[in-house]
């Protein structure tokens, strides 16, 4: 993997050139067809949201080892002030360029998405999957009496997920920044929240040594706060509503729920590790952690559509995603 | 703390396609991919909005009275990363579209199957027929 | 010898005496406790400092900012306008007859129902800057602009760089936009904006051909001045230049703001549809 690495870029970069080529010559069916340019992210490469056969419940995979440990190599850039800086588009390729999937016919008259439904009824492949989700590795630590009413609500997903009538997902829910602005003063933490409830929603986090407010209105994202720990920006997040739901698990959380975020670049790769700490609804902290591969040059989070929801009054049944 | 991914299994995810909406239901819960109709007629209104974006469309019996059908198609971040751009759907083009039938019984409700157009172009939310027969294969 | 050395202490005691004048100045703008209140009693602010600057030497946008003169939120409507109309007026848009007909048919329901926090649509491009009444932070670094919105949580980065527009924008509420500097202005221009975005809260809407151009400039450290121009060959029969808009540096942190909940689409519909039976037939 490592190796076909550079020849795969370079495979991409010539079938890119042919195909801005080929994309030109066309009509109005096929505007400027952009290839993705060389570097990681092809959505092949990505992890996508949404799946989740290794049931950790969230809504993110972690990517490839070969591709982390490949992009730790780049050189670490540093701000003025001397800290490591963390700014960078950090979401997949598929998120920050127009087009990388569908196909146009031979004939350029038809232009297939090439995303498929599975059939009329639920697979059995989702089926294992939804119930890979309720028994992986790394559930989230309910207290005994919580199991059953998290099991619940996940299994009505469909009428119950606030995410699923358009109340903003929150954190950590949104998972880890599409992109980070950084200077000494502020930390901005920017999001594409895909096909979310909530629009383009941002964190802004305060680097200069505040403590947290107590007068500020509890909020979806909560009030954050961050220092550096060595090469390490700890993010302390407190002050939070109590109706979002931490993954699409029915896993609910208290008002007390206090979380610590953090970010710690090696090359073009971020470790960001989660650590949700509820004393009402977990018996310990829930903890979890992925890497994250600094996208392509350039990228940029695309604005999302508002949320109006028309499917609620015509589901049938509790399938799931 | 990373986790090892058997490559097949990565090879497998790719292939399938279906990149599931974190924030929505399942098609299944709402439309039947077994059962599909068709209508002519003008688009009335674009609609889009997450988590799906909706296409109105007025069909006009031999009498010329209206009805209205509501269908649904992806959201629009989906739509556009797979070269469906907004500018391709504009209000009274003259369109056929074929869709998944209501699971509900909706007569007048639908999930987008393809959209054929005046000029003979077609829009399809779906994959090559040629590329799915060789999944299957 | 002693001439350069002399020059050279010279210029070492001017540079501290610079320096300690500046501190001196974050200290007082971080003596912040004070601000809050000021601006609810109406009270402006002052320059407050020289235009910070980049390394890169092209002025610092950055900052919280706040409609208005003082800096933060105001009961006092002098203190919150954003422009004096005596000293730079601002003409309404010239509408084009259709455009024109097509507005005074709209009743004060049909404001409403066309307005973006009705639907809980962001206010886009050139909203964001001309019709928000909330404060955003804008984050600079070389080459990029971030503006956040605290409006609906939205923001946008344009690059500065001087790069031209994408050659087939989709539309979005913050449209396909591009920077570049002029001197110490920073003009951003925006196309490819969202159909579902009005410039005011009267009914003007707009074409698939608006053009909007915004000029940002901060003359000192706690004024930034954005001044709007709206082209619109479909729409308007000219094009549409604001006076330059005031916003003053503020040290609150943006607060959240999600449009959840919102009844007030199906209750305008329902007011909507009364009006409607209840006007004669002809003519609506």
């Amino acid at each position: 993997m490592k190796r076909s690495l550079p020849m795969f870029s370079l495979a991409t970069i010539i079938t890119a050139a042919l195909c801005v080529s080929a994309a030109a010559q066309s009509n109005k069916v096929e505007p400027q067809d952009r290839r993705v340019p060389v570097g990681y992210g092809l959505d092949k490469d990505q992890p996508f949201s949404g799946a989740d056969p290794d049931g950790t419940g969230l809504p993110f995979k972690e990517p490839p080892a070969a591709a982390v440990e490949a992009a730790e190599k780049a050189p670490t850039p540093h701000l003025s002030d001397g800290h490591i800086d963390l700014t960078g588009f950090w979401g997949p390729a598929g998120w920050g360029y127009a087009v990388t999937q569908g196909k146009v016919s031979e004939d350029g008259k038809t232009r297939f998405t090439q995303r498929q439904e599975d059939g009329p009824v639920q697979t059995t492949r989702k089926a294992t999957e939804l119930k890979k989700r309720m028994e992986g590795a790394n559930l989230p630590p309910y207290k005994p009496e919580l199991v059953a009413k998290v099991k619940d609500l996940a299994d009505h997903q469909n009428t119950k997920d606030p995410a699923f009538y358009c109340a903003p997902k929150g954190f950590p829910r949104v998972g880890p920044p599409t992109e980070i602005v950084q200077t000494p003063k502020t930390l901005v933490f920017l999001y594409d929240t895909v096909n979310s409830s909530e629009q383009n929603a941002f964190r802004v986090v305060s680097t200069d040594g505040r403590p947290h407010d107590p007068t500020l209105n509890p909020s979806y994202y909560g009030d954050s706060i961050g220092h550096w720990e060595g090469n390490t920006m700890v993010v302390d997040v407190t002050n939070f509503v109590d109706d979002t739901w931490l993954s699409q698990n029915g896993t609910i959380h208290s008002d007390a729920m206090h979380v610590v975020e953090k970010l710690t670049r090696e090359g073009n790769v971020i470790l960001w590790e989660i650590s949700i700490d509820d004393p009402k609804v977990f018996s310990r902290p829930w903890v979890y952690s992925r890497h994250l591969i600094h996208g392509l040059e350039g990228g940029h989070a695309l604005e999302e559509a508002p949320c109006v929801e028309h499917d609620g009054n015509h589901l049938v049944n509790t399938d799931r995603n | 703390m990373s986790i090892r991914w058997k490559t097949s299994l990565w090879w497998a995810l790719g292939v399938m396609g279906a990149l599931p909406l974190v924030a929505h239901h399942s098609i299944t819960a709402e439309f039947d991919t077994s059962k599909s109709f068709s209508v002519q007629g003008t688009l009335a209104k674009i609609e889009w909005v997450n988590p799906h974006s909706y296409i109105y469309l007025d069909a006009k019996d031999e009498k010329g009275a209206v009805t209205s059908y509501s269908f649904e198609a992806g959201p629009p971040g989906n739509l556009r990363r797979a070269g469906v751009l907004r500018n391709m759907l504009s209000v009274g083009d003259a369109v056929t579209i074929d869709a998944y039938a209501a699971k509900d019984g909706s007569k007048h409700l639908g999930l987008v199957k393809a959209i054929h157009f005046a000029d003979g172009h077609t829009i399809v939310m779906g994959k090559d027929p040629a590329d799915l027969e060789r999944l299957n294969k | 010898m002693q001439k350069s050395l002399c020059l050279v202490a010279g210029g070492i005691l001017a540079w501290s005496m610079i320096c300690g004048w500046a501190s001196a100045q974050d200290k007082k703008a971080a003596g912040n406790e004070e601000r809050p209140v000021n601006a609810k009693k109406g009270v402006p602010l002052p320059p407050g400092g020289p235009t910070p600057r980049l390394a890169d030497g092209h002025p610092d946008f950055s900052g919280v900012w706040f409609q208005g003169s003082t800096g933060g939120h105001t009961f006092d409507a002098r203190a919150r306008r954003q422009f004096d109309p005596k000293a730079t007026p601002e003409e309404p848009p010239s509408f084009q007859p259709w455009a024109a007909a097509k507005i005074k048919a709209m009743s004060s329901t049909d404001y409403e129902l066309g307005r973006a926090s009705v639907n809980c649509l962001p206010r886009g491009v050139p909203g964001m800057v001309l019709i928000n009444p909330y404060p955003f932070q804008l984050v600079q670094t070389p080459g990029q602009l971030v503006q956040l919105d605290e409006l609906n949580n939205n923001w946008r980065v344009i690059p500065t760089d001087g790069r031209a527009h994408d050659p087939d924008p989709d539309p979005g509420f913050l449209g396909d936009e591009v920077g570049r500097w002029e001197g110490d202005t920073l003009v951003v221009d925006t196309i490819a904006i969202d159909e579902r975005t009005w410039n005011n809260f009267t009914g003007w809407f707009h074409s698939d051909q608006e053009h909007v151009i915004e000029r940002f400039r901060r003359p000192d450290l706690n004024h930034l001045f954005v001044q709007v121009t709206v082209e619109d060959p479909k729409v308007l029969t000219k094009p549409w230049t604001s006076a330059p808009r005031m916003w003053t540096l503020g040290h609150e942190k943006l607060q959240e703001y999600f449009c959840t909940n919102n009844q007030e689409v199906d209750q305008l519909t329902k007011l909507k549809d009364k009006e409607s039976a209840a006007k004669p037939a002809a003519g609506k």
